[in-house]
């Protein structure tokens, strides 16, 4: 009678582990942990078993990965090299916007500026008034924004600092020829202090302070310096009540004590 | 038969032995064929993946890029067309709110009131008081208004005025005459005159009146006169 042929042992990859396994040197074994190493020899048995068992699926399935893998990559390199020429054509763009923006701007400015000049010409002060809503004043002493009467310095050189900025809004919508026409620093130059010097008064008593102006974009800057001050020492720097009220201070003037025990002190 | 049984049967005993431990997955290679799928087949689909998607993403963002860059290109034509052709338009709009920023709108509205002058008149006489007295017959009144020649955009300078810039005002809301009959009203524009007349048959004893807008009375030096709520001219009829 024929006999019906045997089945082969349980599965692939069961007879495969048992060939795999044979030579394997004892202490290989031995270096794998109870968990790991069934880890590792399983998954030799699965890697081999999925070869045999769907090899030619397996390739074509790695052609078709191979395949959108390196069109991808070409795609993310092409893509790249378009950014990079996207990007400069945008500041190429970018700039010649704001080129443009300027160039309106500064036209409209120039029309706005002939318009004010004509039409104020016989009230200058009420250009001037509305201008300076667009101004702010601050005094510091030693670097030290102050609005009170009695400040101490514990600098052997006080300074002052008396500053006017033009906000950014009075910057974008004012013509520069109102701006300057509405400071109250500017006087009759950048280095003029005339103006400054009739608005504060110093001690007669002392000698006159090195005062500076210096211009920035936004401004002017009163910068008042009294050197080497004795201890005890009172500077009193008196203000005309506009520039006081200006200023936000209390009383029309700041008295500044030099306090020399503060910089043994320090 | 049972050689191949008796060959097996160590082989089977090398295949336990190195079996894992009671419990685990791995058992049989089961477990081994599921992580070396995860491998083989998970690895390769998930570079796939990730280069698609960074390609996406790439594709993505060069559109935005280009589409930022569309816009400008926009901007940069309107503008250039601007330059050319549209100053005096984005000139006079740069006025008018520069303007309104510069002074506010009350302390402009204020300012520009020096640009208009007005002028009531009943049969051709000047009215600076509360009432007037006119002879039975055809009654003239007449309103004038005048612009100041300036160089602001009517935005501006006509805030002064009666009708406050507004181009769906006019003058008849402003004065208008009450107590007659067959009032004929006229409105004529030239230049930078307007005159609004308003002409009537008056007989004696009728009680008639003109009333004003509180802007226009104020502008006419009646409302300082007269004080703010002023707004009747009394109009007698001899």
């Amino acid at each position: 009678m024929r006999q019906k042929p045997k089945k082969e042992p349980r599965s692939h990859y069961i007879k495969e582990a048992q060939e795999t396994e044979k030579p394997e040197p004892q202490e290989e074994k031995e270096e794998f942990s109870s968990f790991a190493y069934p880890v590792v020899t399983g998954l030799k048995e699965g890697v081999s078993c999925l070869i045999q068992s769907a090899g030619k699926r397996l390739l074509l399935f790695y052609i078709i990965c191979g395949l959108v893998i390196l069109s991808g990559i070409g795609a993310v390199a092409a893509g790249f090299f378009a950014r990079g020429r996207i990007t400069g054509e945008g500041e190429t763009l970018l700039s010649q916007n704001r080129r443009l923006e300027q160039e309106i701007r500064s036209q409209n400015l120039a029309y706005f500026n002939e318009i004010l000049q004509k039409e104020y010409k016989d009230a200058p002060a009420g250009l001037k008034a509305a201008a300076q809503r667009f101004f702010s004043y601050s005094v510091r002493v030693n670097n030290t924004p102050t609005s009170g009467v009695t400040m101490f310095s514990a600098s052997r050189n006080i300074v002052v600092t008396v500053e006017e900025t033009v906000s950014d809004e009075g910057q974008r919508l004012l013509p520069q020829e109102v701006i300057d026409d509405a400071s109250n620093f500017r006087g009759g130059g950048d280095t003029d202090i005339s103006q400054m010097n009739k608005a504060m008064t110093v001690d007669a008593t002392r000698e006159m302070p090195k005062i500076t102006k210096v211009k920035k974009s936004d401004g002017y800057v009163y910068t008042i310096t009294y050197e080497a001050a004795s201890a005890g020492d009172v500077v009193t720097i008196g203000f005309e009540t506009w520039l006081a009220t200006k200023l936000g201070l209390e009383e029309p003037y700041i008295e500044i004590i030099f306090n020399a025990s503060e910089e043994a002190e320090e | 038969m049972n050689r191949k049984k008796r060959e097996n049967a160590p082989q089977e005993e090398v295949f336990m032995e190195s079996a894992p431990p009671q419990g685990n997955d791995f058992s049989a290679g089961r477990g081994g064929r599921i992580a070396a799928k995860a491998i083989l087949l998970g690895l390769p689909l998930l570079l796939c993946a990730g280069v698609i998607i960074g390609a996406v993403s790439q594709g993505l963002y060069n559109r935005a890029l280009e589409e930022s860059n569309q816009t400008l290109r926009q901007q940069i034509i309107k503008k250039e067309y601007d330059l050319q052709n549209n100053m005096d338009s984005l000139n006079d709009e740069f006025v008018i709110a520069s303007m309104k920023t510069l002074f506010g709108l009350g302390n402009l509205t204020y300012d520009m009131r020096r640009y208009w002058n007005y002028e009531l008149t009943v049969n051709g006489a000047a009215v600076s008081g509360d009432r007037v007295s006119v002879p039975a017959g055809t009654v003239t009144v007449s309103l004038k208004q005048t612009q100041k020649a300036n160089s602001f955009p009517y935005e501006v300078a006509g805030l002064g005025s009666t009708l406050g810039g507004d181009s769906d005002d006019k003058l008849s809301y402003h004065c208008k005459v009450t107590g007659a009959s067959g009032v004929e009203a006229s409105e004529t524009e030239d230049g930078l005159l307007t005159v609004l007349t308003y002409t009537f048959a008056a007989q004696k004893g009728d009680a008639l009146e003109i009333h004003l807008s509180y802007p226009l009375a104020d502008q006419l030096g009646l409302a300082e006169k007269y004080g703010y709520d002023f707004n009747t001219i009394a109009v007698n009829v001899a």
